[in-house]
């Protein structure tokens, strides 16, 4: 019985994951490396943009959703993000909001959509109903409009339903 | 578990989430490049872009520039609609507009389709906007509305005239779907309509409520431009089985995935038409509400060989019975039906 091939990632913060090699051609990134690569046994991929723990994540989702794939998600999301999700991804998400938003970046950075998507969509899910301070104060965005700007935009953009 | 971790050795060992944690440092949006947050902004809806997250700083707001929006203007604003939509930077980047209900006339018609700020739309409602004539031949006349790719014009009475500027219209490159339900168009109407090269990108046509009757159906079917259609609603039509026999034999519409005959006069022998046609294999939703239909209808339904992608069987009002519903659920021939409706389920045959 053969056996099946592995691949070493190596995290920024030089923390090595040895995984299927199946289970991260999800990404984009690896697959397009790996396919320049020699066939060395267990080829070592470097991934100097991701901390250990995002990536420890990503690895979590392409075990699960390269034999599950994922269902596409609407845009724009018309209710909450749990409507539109499987149980595993709600789960998934059950992540501190800073490791979310590395997760984000680590799923741009390895090219991987569905991850992408998700956490995408989590992050939007979050925004909902909220006022622009309470968006502000989640993200720790800070304000860089006078109030005679804010002002104008509300009134802007008052007319505005949904089609 | 596949998931190892190595230490800077390169010696496997297992490695506590602990000490992962440790290593990271705590990021916010701040850290997300301009084309995630407006990836993150494509999942919210065009009023939440516009009344929330263009306010949060400049950074998201010229995000929320990036995004096409989907908007509804409340009729009550219809004095200001001018203003807004001559003065208002966002409107340029609305690609879908619902003005239903504004009491828009032809002279408001007029007036917003010279805007130039349109020239992104890709769909446009204009449902019971009073549009007549004047406003339909301003509409087709304007060189803004080029990306329309669908056009609600339903409760509008823009009559035959209306539609001789749609059919010259070479404006709308790019149309897709037309709704003319409730549009006050005869038959004449109909063959202007099925004779115009320019409607030959047209995937959805809603005749609904044009009771054009059996000729109306032989234009449609007869049209050498229609051959796009993948959906046709008839409803109130008044087509009959005259009507019904050249939509049936036309090669034309072999795209049709979606027929809406309801309220009109298909009878038994209309179903062993439709059931039979050569030019009906890609048909999945057929609607034949308040058919004249029993369960000899429903039988060669049933047993028809075009049937086979059929997804919804619309049997409302029809009197087909316990019978004829068993007929269809147990036919070979209807692997893919996933939605049934005969309410209610008569006997009175």
């Amino acid at each position: 019985m053969s056996e099946t091939k592995q691949v070493e990632l190596t995290s920024k913060d030089k923390v090595s994951f040895k995984v299927d090699r199946d289970v991260i051609l999800m990404s984009g990134l690896v697959k397009d490396m790996l396919e320049e690569g020699d066939e060395d046994e267990t080829p070592i991929i470097p991934i100097p943009n991701v901390d250990s723990k995002p990536l420890q994540k990503v690895i979590e989702y392409c075990q699960y959703h390269h034999k599950e794939p994922a269902q596409e998600i609407e845009k724009p999301l018309k209710g909450k993000i749990e409507d539109v999700i499987c149980d595993w991804d709600k789960k998934f998400l059950e992540i501190d909001q800073s490791l979310l938003i590395e997760l984000i970046m680590a799923a741009n950075y390895l090219n991987i959509k569905d991850l992408l998507d998700l956490t995408c969509a989590k992050v939007a899910s979050m925004i909902k109903g909220k006022s622009p301070e309470q968006i502000r104060e989640m993200f720790g965005i800070e304000n860089d409009f006078t109030p005679e700007e804010e002002a104008k935009i509300r009134e802007e953009n008052k007319w505005c339903e949904e089609a | 578990m596949l998931v190892t971790c190595l230490n800077e050795q390169h010696e496997v060992k297992d490695v506590s989430m602990s000490k992962i944690q440790q290593t990271t440092n705590q990021h916010t949006t701040h850290h997300l490049p301009y084309e995630m947050i407006v990836e993150i902004l494509h999942y919210l809806q065009s009023g939440e872009i516009l009344k929330q997250c263009c306010l949060v700083n400049r950074q998201w707001q010229s995000c929320c520039f990036m995004l096409p929006l989907r908007v509804k203007i409340a009729p009550r604003l219809n004095h200001k609609l001018g203003e807004i939509i001559a003065d208002n930077r966002w409107m340029k980047k609305v690609c879908d507009l619902d003005l239903s209900f504004h009491p828009l006339g032809d002279e408001g018609i007029s007036s917003l389709v010279q805007s130039r700020v349109l020239s992104n739309l890709q769909h446009l409602n204009l449902h019971r906007s009073r549009m007549r004539t004047e406003g339909i031949r301003a509409l087709c006349q304007s060189r803004y509305l080029m990306n329309i790719k669908s056009l609600n014009l339903s409760g509008c009475d823009i009559g035959l005239e209306g539609i001789k500027s749609l059919a010259s219209s070479t404006n709308l490159p790019n149309l897709e779907t037309l709704n003319l339900c409730d549009c006050s168009l005869n038959c004449e109407s109909i063959r202007i309509l099925s004779r115009s090269p320019p409607l030959a990108n047209l995937t959805h046509l809603n005749l609904r409520n044009c009771t054009v009757g059996d000729d109306g159906a032989r234009y449609i079917a007869s049209s050498p431009y229609l051959n796009q259609l993948k959906v046709l609603d008839f409803t109130f039509s008044n087509v009959g089985f005259n009507g019904l026999r050249e939509l049936m034999e036309s090669r034309n519409l072999s795209n049709l995935e979606s027929l809406d005959l309801s309220h009109c006069e298909i009878t038994n022998e209309g179903c062993k038409l439709i059931a039979n046609s050569p030019f009906m294999l890609r048909l999945q939703h057929l609607n034949l509400t308040f058919s004249k239909i029993g369960c000899q209808g429903v039988k060669y339904i049933g047993e028809g060989s075009s049937m086979s992608l059929l997804q919804s069987l619309d049997l409302t009002f029809c009197k087909i019975g316990r019978e004829g519903k068993q007929f269809i659920q147990q036919s070979p021939f209807m692997n893919n039906l996933q939605v049934l409706k005969c309410y209610p389920l008569s006997n009175n045959l």
